[in-house]
């Protein structure tokens, strides 16, 4: 086979894929295409829930589908189909859950997690500078029996 | 203190790990526990005359079993169905989901059949209303119509007694 051909292979199969989802619908005025397949790829699909709406084959997630390119033909904002799905299926079908007290930890826990360690390694950096770096004299005297042991010390 | 700090860590660390293991990932809470269950307005399974809505269930508790033909772990539950409706402690609406009426009806006569009403929901529009991902899903409903437990999967013996029934006695 040849670069062309291989090329030519290539592209077809990726725009398969694309259609795949696309040729669904009809997009024009009503419902803009790109803000359609940009919000069902941050939508989980339930069924299969390492696929997003947008890459999902499931019964439920053709359903979903068309409900929210009905709801955009509708004129309604991503806002509101965000509440339309979250108040049937809850805040784990969005990928990106929203901010409220029960994801507190979720989203500044890591953060939080950096500061308190960041504190501690910087404690630690400042005490090692404030150590002094000469040795007084009984330093002095242990560090030359450590580096040369009388052979009296020994058996 | 600062030695044991790194075994500190791990072992907080193996608690949040070991608590998440045990949670099963499929099982989705829903958001309607505590809300009023969805309005609705379905043709009746066995009588096309008849339409089965939210209302026709208001005032006493019942139980919403979300079914089809094509899903394997309804027949699984199903003979839990037919206990709990021959206890008779509590009515089974049936929600039929995106099926097909001849299969349903067959399923029906061969297996047994125990629902009070049964909403077709050939769509499975009205299923979205109620967040429903798969099936079998059971909804606990109050007399008042709120949503008040949801079961997720085929509902066994065990869960029966030792869930639902305790549930019903506090309604």
């Amino acid at each position: 086979m040849n670069l062309r051909t291989t090329l030519a292979l290539l592209l077809l199969t990726f725009s398969c894929q694309l259609f795949a989802v696309t040729n669904e619908f009809e997009f024009g005025n009503r419902v803009n295409e790109q803000r359609y397949l940009s919000y069902i790829s941050k939508i989980r699909c339930l069924v299969c829930q390492n696929e997003s709406l947008g890459s999902s084959r499931s019964d439920l997630a053709i359903d979903l589908r068309n409900e929210i390119y009905r709801l955009m033909a509708q004129g309604q904002s991503n806002e509101q189909i965000d509440d339309f799905l979250v108040s049937r299926y809850g805040d784990f079908i969005l990928y990106q859950p929203p901010v409220k007290s029960s994801t507190l930890m979720l989203w500044f826990g890591p953060f939080v997690l950096l500061f308190v360690l960041l504190t501690l390694l910087l404690f630690r950096i400042k005490k090692m500078k404030n150590q002094p770096t000469t040795l007084s004299a009984s330093e002095q005297q242990q560090a030359r029996e450590l580096l040369n042991p009388k052979e009296d010390q020994h058996d | 203190m600062n030695r044991f700090l790194p075994l500190v860590i791990l072992l907080v660390l193996a608690l949040f790990l070991g608590l998440g293991l045990r949670k099963d990932p499929s099982i989705v809470p829903s958001p309607l526990i505590n809300q009023p269950a969805p309005s609705f307005e379905l043709p009746e399974l066995r009588d096309v005359n008849k339409t089965v809505t939210k209302e026709t269930s208001l005032g006493t508790p019942y139980l919403l079993n979300v079914w089809a033909t094509w899903c394997a772990n309804c027949r699984v539950e199903h003979p839990v169905l037919m206990q709990i409706a021959n206890d008779g402690r509590i009515p089974i609406v049936g929600l039929n989901y995106k099926d097909d009426r001849p299969a349903a009806l067959q399923w029906l006569t061969d297996y047994g059949d125990p629902y009070r009403d049964i909403a077709y929901d050939e769509s499975g529009r009205v299923s979205i209303d109620f967040g429903v991902y798969g099936a079998p899903e059971t909804f606990l409903i109050d007399s008042e119509g709120n949503v008040r437990h949801k079961v997720i999967g085929p509902i066994s013996v065990e869960l029966w007694q030792e869930t639902l029934l305790p549930m019903l006695a506090e309604l």
